[in-house]
């Protein structure tokens, strides 16, 4: 099961491991404070973070399925597997995503930089 | 809302010569920093707000026979003329300007020439001025439209991104990192923010900032948005979307090179490699916030190696660039104008003709394309095809009735007006109409409606040349004091020769001469100011037949044949012949035929002098 949490969503996911188990108005109020979140924002990746299945919102209490260590160490386990064995077309889609750059392009590019002179 | 659609089409079309000139500009002269292409760009803005336009020789502005602002205004009644900003506008920049009797213009031959070469081609740009004029009220409304689409769609947009980035968190000073961008951007113009990807390196994110900040201190958000509104305006105008597009490339090229001006070589090298694996999309920038799309990470990078530093030479020389630009894109040519001579003095005596005794001529080839009864006398003038002024909801009361006056059109000499009277009483009651210094009384050409409203069409002579006039409606109910004046000017299209002549034409029978100081020439008069009032009682004159003849050859016969009007006032003598739509500056000569043959020409077409 691959999950994927961005650097923001990441920083969120720390803060509820570190104080949980915690209510979502006490995460909106620390969210305001660190982030200057808006409530509704903050009940959005709440939401969220529950649907790919790392917290659980219980009637206002935010509570973790799976632990911090237990979370890093899937994703570990998850980019070996992509990078070897798993489908490389697209381990080189998501590695390539933000590119737009052809290879040929890349080189020529490179040439460039490297013509430089003082 | 008509008038200001009107002048942006003016403007647009005078950008449509500047940004051409800019492109161009760009393209040749590549290796020049770009916060020069920059200012060329801040020119074109100017262009685009900025209505007023001086006149230059050097103006490259070719076409710029601007869509006549006064017509679209509908008149105005009693007593209250047009803003002097608006008369300046309208007089001053219809397509060739007539000659005042206080005119400024040069007096020289050439300018007299090119005025009637000008007329042709602006009779062709007066086609497409046409049709502006007749579809202004569904154009300016497509316009709008397209207007409030542009703004709605930078609205949708800025708020798709505010509400993107709601889950950024904030990095340093007014810098934030979100996860669900792509690439980094400036959002906001009055307190911008800085949006980065989360997915970029330590490198890259120092790298990124120093080139936001340096959007940030050139204020480029602002500018971009100044150029979305002015695209938002002339969203109509190809041009305009390929000067944004450039527009945004060059601000982002121009940010690289402040980014990069204070730093080494090796520097420099780390830069363009963090712009090359950094593989930021590349996106073209169309939309009010500032999403800088990048330029093209091969030009950029290209940029950052062949930076050079500017020197104060080429600073000097982009300013100077700038300015060539402006004077001949911001200008617009110096319109000829009708030759005038103010000076009477010896010098110009153009024409001076004397009986020719004995001589009769011959041929007299009388080319009347129209029917005889078509040839406008002084009773029954048909109205110009020329445009014409339409009234709309104009009306005057009178006791009896009310007047609504419905079209009038004026070319100097000769005012047509056409007005509806409905009456009230049983008795119906005249209108008059006349206006001040008009030559002879009015005649009017009456018809009924069904419905009981009384069509009148009036024609109005005048003696000599008036740029303006003002017709007066007075009731024949001598009971009814009421007046009003309906101000108006040339109607557009309208050209008229008016000119101080010193020409003198002897008569056989006494020693006096005719001298005859002025003329006036419009398209269906012609005026003649004789200095003397003696020959009011003489009738010689008005057996004369006269004749103009015309540049290519031909000849018209004047007043179809028959007597000119004669007026005086306190000093002169007027006489007042009319033709059938010659185009004034086609009359070369007038010959003047007494009843036994004799004949004398007078010259105008200035052709005689040196």
């Amino acid at each position: 099961m691959e999950i994927q949490l961005g650097v923001v969503e990441s920083k969120f996911a720390d803060m509820i491991w570190a104080n949980e188990p915690v209510s979502s108005t006490e995460l909106v109020k620390m969210t305001a404070k660190e982030f200057s979140w808006a409530r509704t924002t903050t009940h959005n990746v709440i939401r969220r973070l529950c649907d790919k299945g790392i917290f659980v919102n219980n009637k206002g209490t935010v509570t973790s399925l799976i632990s911090r260590d237990e979370f890093y160490s899937m994703q570990s386990k998850q980019f070996v597997e992509d990078s070897f064995s798993g489908s490389l077309p697209a381990f080189i889609a998501a590695f390539t995503k933000n590119s737009c750059l052809s290879e040929k392009e890349r080189k020529e590019i490179r040439a460039i930089i490297d013509e430089m002179e003082g | 809302m008509e008038p200001i659609f009107l002048r942006m089409i003016h403007l647009s079309i005078s950008a449509s010569f500047l940004i051409p000139a800019v492109m161009l500009i760009r393209l040749i002269l590549k290796k020049l920093p770009k916060w020069i292409p920059c200012l060329l760009w801040g020119i074109v803005a100017i262009r685009l707000i900025c209505p007023l336009s001086l006149e230059s020789r050097f103006s490259l502005v070719l076409w710029s026979n601007p869509i006549p602002v006064g017509e679209a205004h509908e008149l105005e009644e009693k007593g209250e003329h047009r803003t002097s900003a608006e008369e300046s506008y309208s007089s001053a920049e219809s397509g060739l300007e007539i000659v005042n009797n206080q005119g400024t213009g040069e007096n020289n031959l050439e300018d007299y020439l090119s005025g009637i070469s000008y007329r042709e081609e602006s009779a062709r740009q007066n086609a497409v001025t046409h049709f502006f004029l007749k579809n202004t009220h569904i154009l300016s409304i497509i316009w709008i439209v397209g207007v409030t689409i542009m703004l709605l769609y930078a609205l949708w947009t800025y708020r798709a991104l505010r509400k993107r980035v709601a889950e950024a968190i904030p990095y340093k000073d007014n810098i934030w990192v979100c996860d669900s961008i792509d690439s980094p951007f400036i959002l906001g113009v009055v307190c911008p923010r800085i949006y980065l990807p989360s997915s970029l390196n330590a490198l890259e994110v120092c790298h990124v900032i120093s080139h936001e900040l340096v959007h940030l201190r050139r204020k480029d958000p602002l500018w971009k948005m100044l150029g979305f509104i002015l695209l938002s305006v002339y969203w109509f105008h190809p041009l305009v979307w390929g000067a944004y597009i450039l527009f945004g490339k060059d601000i982002e090229l121009a940010c690289d090179e402040t980014v990069i001006s204070d730093m080494d070589l090796q520097e420099r090298k780390a830069y363009a490699n963090v712009l090359l694996s950094s593989g930021i999309h590349r996106r073209v920038v169309l939309t009010y916030p500032l999403h800088f799309g990048e330029v093209g990470i091969k030009a950029r990078v290209r940029a950052v190696k062949e930076y050079r530093r500017t020197t104060i030479g080429v600073k000097v020389a982009a300013i100077i660039l700038c300015i060539v630009v402006a004077v001949c894109f911001l200008t617009i040519p110096v319109k000829p104008v009708i030759a005038q001579d103010n000076s009477v003095t010896s010098e110009k005596n153009i024409a001076s003709g004397e009986f020719i005794e004995g001589e009769k001529r011959n041929e007299l080839v009388c080319l009347s394309e129209t029917a005889a009864e078509d040839l406008p006398g002084v009773k029954g003038e048909k109205k110009d095809k020329s445009p014409v002024y339409e009234t709309e909801n104009i009306v005057y009361e009178f006791d009896g009735c009310t007047v609504e006056p419905r079209w009038c059109a004026y070319d100097g000499l000769t005012l047509f007006v056409g007005y509806d009277v409905t009456n009230r009483k049983d008795d119906t009651v005249e209108i008059l109409v006349s206006a001040e210094n008009s030559a002879a009384d009015t005649t009017y050409e009456k018809m009924q409606s069904p419905d009981g409203i009384v069509i009148m069409n009036a024609v109005i002579p005048f003696a000599c040349y008036r740029p303006t006039a003002e017709i007066i409606f007075s009731s024949s109910d001598h009971n009814d004091s009421k007046k009003y004046c309906l101000p108006i000017e040339i109607t557009e299209g309208n050209q008229a020769v008016s000119k101080d002549v010193d020409c003198h034409i002897k008569l056989p029978s006494s020693s006096e001469d005719i001298h005859i100081t002025h003329i006036d020439i419009t398209k269906n008069a012609i005026c003649l100011k004789l200095d003397t009032t003696s020959l009011w009682e003489d009738t010689t004159i008005y057996g004369w037949k006269n004749i103009a003849k015309l540049k290519n050859g031909t000849s018209r016969v004047l007043s179809n044949g028959q007597e000119p009007l004669v007026f005086r006032d306190d000093t002169n003598l007027y006489l007042r012949y009319t033709h059938s739509s010659i185009e004034p500056g086609q009359i070369s000569e007038i010959i003047f035929t007494t009843e036994d043959g004799r004949e004398a020409s007078m010259d105008i077409s200035s052709s005689s002098r040196g």
